[in-house]
């Protein structure tokens, strides 16, 4: 075409030569006479590319071009988009690892968990006895922390426990040597562990010569019988061994005579929760028939053992039997989806932004569409090119926008940590790909197919006729644009109100007292080999030297024993006769019990509110207990609990002395439970965590805390160091992550709303220039013409927010379960959200108000 | 008198016109349309080409490179067989068009 031009010029030089003209004055003429050439050419090669370029090759092509011709405008829209779909992208890994990927290994439909609140061993071993619906039943411990040392450096670690068949309910086999076999579950079976695969290939090198080696674990010798295959970390995300528990009904570990080694071995038979079931449907049979079998075992459990598990219709009522995947993923269910739907809402926001950017590019390409339509490109053609170049645009961002997922996952499943299992199976992956190509591709048409249908059945009507900013097309492309930025601002404002429950929500919960000192407390687990601490007495004097040498050490004010410490391990539960109260011998009370050294309640910082505490005497002398308050409340209801009578479920009655403060027990959002504390001494388990109260650095208190068991028991290590501060601030990590993120999309939904209503005002203001400079010139204040653009600008923004408001109230449903003690319709957020985003948007209007107060009145009319 | 705008549609038509005899370069046929209206009517490069390649576009007109009378190299253009229906078609039309308006203009007395 260019050399059409070229020589259509030569021979226009050529006529003027022939009739007269000196040769160069004749090519000055010829080239007067072609005017701009440039633009010519950029029009005229438009033009062509229309015709030949049919193939869609032509129209990508072309749609290049036009975004490289305005480097900003693609910046920013590429850039919004990025942030949209990226954060998109994100989520969804996390949904897909967690929800909706299958779990590693095979036949999962067939899995099933019963009793999800956890169960006892009794639950178990009953239900593996006579169950006639699951083919095979096991149960496991999930994270147990447990210290491994040998072949380097020790290392603390999280394993499960579980029973000897549990990788052959899984249908799992070891990649090398051997999973469990049937009975090393027993007391006499020989110490074993499994290995997982990540440890296998980080600690040995993957060394297939480990197996068969021995590792000390806790103390304990134990045979690397094998290593699982790669993958599998199941029950939790974290666990790296697997250990076979020790099931003991009747105590059998215990010397004969050992009464209260005995009696512990029980008391955690029947009372240690926190073992979840798993077992595999018989083919043919459906979860409810398993259902309708564990009914019967409950039942049949509860009417052979009336001591330990009272008939209560609570016990046979919580029986469920759910899928396992379900199961696993149900608690962090709600969590996740309500963040799939906030960061589908700022996508939304983004797509907004976009299309309000499309619609003021509109207003400058309308010179463009109307010759491409003169030279025969109907409406239809021109929607193509424009869908085509608004799909690159979204293709682009949406490439970007996979770049930013990808390099916000870490980040993302760090935050998440604790709250959500399967956080290790988080990464890219084909599905993650093909979500985020099908985002892109909806986004691209969402955001482009309104701009495009306008612009182009606006300017293939008019062939030549150019509107510059005409008020008619203007007016047309302002109201559109308006009602975007009032979108914006009713997806901005839910954000923001769903962002203010959730922080009002964990400020609530951190508000709540647990009932204990939280600050410059310490704590440490200390776990002595069973081998060499079976019998009580070694056990009390383990316990008893490492308190006495932490109180000689500087810096300390208080050390205590308990045998559980709240939030930090299960809880443990007794059946208890309280004398005055209980009238059925079938029916007794379950109370959570704690041993404890007689510091215990200075140290932790709860009040003996009756009564009085545990003494150094107790531990040789009558059998005593400490209850809670709100067993006292329950049990002793009118009578003084000091002097009452409590005792186990075999005879031997024992003294309450004392009644302390309510503490919270690993739930800050659950009342208290009934609690009963006894002197350490009497009930000797291990291991047992030691608490420390010392002003000062954890760190420094935890080396003294290290040197003084290696002092006195060498061969014990110590596991879950940490702050009581840090203990609590984990318990509450699931609604901080929750808080956080919303937070943060908020945000990011704020910035996008001032933008997208700067946007907006600025363009109004623009396309009215010689409507305030004649205002202004004919007398009006400027502070007249700022209220005028304000006026409008509140327009939009009410309409934004009342659309915000409704919105929230929808969510109402949804939100409700992620919130404690705040209503989802909370007065003061909503208030407080719709004024951030109304001054917000106030702010973003003022600008391009002031602006407009600076029209030069001249210019503009001259314009 | 000032040069009168020249109507999409109707440059089509004298760009069709002028090659009914043969084919024509870009600015021969300029050239053509200019002499053959007495100079009134002027086609800038501008109006021209994007009409040509309009009329192209339609298979109204055939193109090939070839060389000029001066010996310059040049796109010549020739109607195609469709161009010519148009052609008959198109300028039919225009005379009933015209001469309606002739019509209404005398008896309005102008």
């Amino acid at each position: 075409m260019d050399e059409e031009m070229e020589i259509h010029l030569a021979m226009e030089a050529d006529d003027s030569i022939r009739r007269g003209l000196p040769p160069d004055e004749a090519m000055r003429r010829a080239r007067q006479a072609f005017g701009g050439v440039q633009r010519f050419r950029e029009e005229g090669r438009d033009a062509r590319g229309i015709g030949p370029a049919r193939d869609l090759s032509g129209d990508i092509r072309y749609g290049l071009r036009v975004l490289r011709r305005a480097p900003v405008f693609t910046a920013v829209a590429v850039a919004t988009l990025a942030l949209g779909i990226g954060a998109n992208s994100a989520i969804f890994s996390v949904v897909n690892a967690v929800v909706l990927r299958p779990l590693p290994f095979p036949d999962t439909h067939s899995l099933v968990s019963a009793w999800d609140g956890g169960h006892s061993l009794a639950e178990f071993t009953y239900l593996r006895d006579r169950t006639r619906t699951l083919e095979s039943v096991g149960t496991y411990l999930p994270g147990f922390g447990v210290s491994l040392s040998g072949d380097g450096e020790p290392v603390r670690l999280t394993s499960a426990l579980v029973s000897d068949n549990f990788f052959d309910v899984l249908r799992v086999r070891a990649a090398y040597g051997r999973t469990f076999e049937a009975g090393e579950n027993g007391v006499a079976a020989g110490p074993v562990v499994v290995l997982s695969h990540a440890l296998w290939q980080s600690r040995y090198g993957s060394d297939p010569s480990v197996v068969g080696r021995l590792v000390e674990i806790d103390g304990v010798s134990r045979r690397v019988v094998g290593i699982a295959p790669a993958g599998l970390t199941f029950p939790s995300s974290e666990t790296r061994l697997w250990i076979p528990l020790l099931i003991d009904p009747a105590g059998n570990r215990c010397a004969a005579d050992d009464a209260i080694c005995r009696s512990g071995a029980l008391g955690t038979f029947w009372g240690s929760y926190g073992h979840q079931v798993i077992g595999r449907l018989q083919p043919g049979v459906t979860r409810e028939q398993a259902r309708t079998d564990v009914l019967r075992i409950a039942a049949e459990l509860q009417a052979e053992n009336p001591v330990w598990r009272p008939a209560m219709p609570e016990y046979v009522a919580n029986v469920s039997v759910s899928d396992l995947q379900s199961r696993l993923v149900a608690d962090s269910q709600r969590l996740l989806f309500i963040l799939l739907a906030a960061v589908a809402l700022v996508l939304l926001l983004a797509c907004a932004n976009v299309a309000n950017l499309l619609v003021v590019r509109g207003a400058v390409r309308s010179r463009e569409m109307s010759v491409r339509a003169a030279l025969g490109a109907g409406p239809g053609r021109l929607v193509r090119q424009l869908v085509i170049e608004n799909l690159l645009l979204a293709g682009i961002g949406g490439a970007a926008g996979l770049l930013v997922g990808v390099v916000s996952m870490p980040a993302l499943t760090a935050m998440l940590a604790g709250s959500a299992p399967r956080l290790d199976e988080v990464r890219l992956d084909g599905g993650v790909v093909l979500f985020t190509l099908l985002l892109t591709t909806a986004t691209g048409l969402l955001f482009g197919v309104l701009p495009a249908r306008r612009l182009a059945r606006a300017n293939a009507a008019s062939a030549l006729s150019v509107a510059r900013g005409g008020a008619g097309q203007g007016l047309h492309h302002r109201r559109l644009a308006a009602a975007l930025v009032s979108g914006q601002i009713a997806i901005g404002l839910m954000l923001a109100i769903g962002a203010g429950l959730l922080v009002r929500s964990l400020a609530r919960i951190l508000d709540i007292d647990p009932g204990f000192a939280t600050a410059q407390v310490v704590s440490a687990r200390v776990n002595p080999p069973r081998a060499r601490y079976a019998a009580a007495e070694p056990r009390r004097q383990v316990a008893r030297e490492i308190v006495e040498r932490l109180l000689a050490a500087p810096g300390i004010s208080a050390a205590a024993v308990t045998t559980q410490l709240p939030f930090d391990q299960t809880v443990q539960g007794m059946a208890m006769w309280v004398d005055g109260w209980t009238t059925d011998p079938n029916r007794l009370e379950v109370l959570e019990i704690r041993g404890v050294s007689p510091d215990f309640f200075r140290t932790m910082g709860i009040d003996i509110r009756q009564g009085r505490g545990f003494t150094d005497a107790d531990a040789g002398g009558a059998p005593v207990a400490i209850v809670s308050e709100t067993a006292a409340r329950r049990f002793w209801a009118g009578r003084d609990p000091v002097g009452g009578q409590v005792r186990y479920p075999w005879p031997g009655w024992i003294t309450v002395v004392g009644v302390a403060a309510d503490i919270r027990n690993n739930d800050l959002k659950a009342s208290s439970q009934p609690a009963i504390y006894v002197p350490f001494a009497q009930r000797p388990q291990v291991p047992f965590t030691v608490v420390v109260r010392a002003p000062g650095d954890a760190a420094s208190v935890l080396a003294t805390f290290r040197s003084v068991v290696a002092d006195v028991s060498p061969e014990t290590p110590l596991s879950h160091e940490r702050t009581i501060e840090a203990l609590m601030q984990e318990s509450v990590s699931t609604p901080r992550a929750a808080a956080a993120l919303l937070l943060s999309f908020g945000a990011l939904a704020l910035i996008l709303a001032g933008v997208g209503t700067y946007g907006l005002v600025a363009y109004g203001v623009e396309t009215r220039r010689q409507e305030f400079a004649v205002r202004m010139a004919i007398g009006a204040r400027p502070s007249s013409v700022v209220a005028l653009v304000l006026r409008e600008g509140a327009r939009f923004m009410l309409v934004g927010v009342v659309l915000g408001v409704l919105g929230a109230l929808a969510m109402t449903g949804a939100m409700r379960s992620l919130l404690f003690e705040t209503a989802p319709t909370d007065p003061l957020t909503f208030v407080t959200a719709s004024l951030l985003l109304g001054i917000t948007a106030l702010l973003a209007c003022a600008v391009p108000a002031w602006r407009a107060t600076r029209v030069d009145p001249n210019a503009a009319l001259r314009d | 008198m000032a040069a009168p705008e020249l109507q999409q549609g109707a440059l089509d038509l004298l760009i069709l016109t002028t090659l009914h005899s043969g084919a024509l370069h870009g600015w021969a046929i300029s050239r053509r349309i200019q002499q053959q209206s007495g100079d009134v009517l002027r086609v800038g490069q501008g109006s021209l080409y994007p009409a040509l390649y309009r009329i192209e576009e339609r298979g109204l007109v055939r193109a090939s490179w070839g060389t000029s009378d001066e010996g310059r190299r040049a796109k010549f253009y020739q109607l195609s067989a469709a161009g010519r229906k148009a052609l008959a078609r198109e300028s039919a039309a225009w005379r009933t068009y015209s001469g309606a308006i002739n019509l209404v203009l005398q008896g309005a007395g102008l």
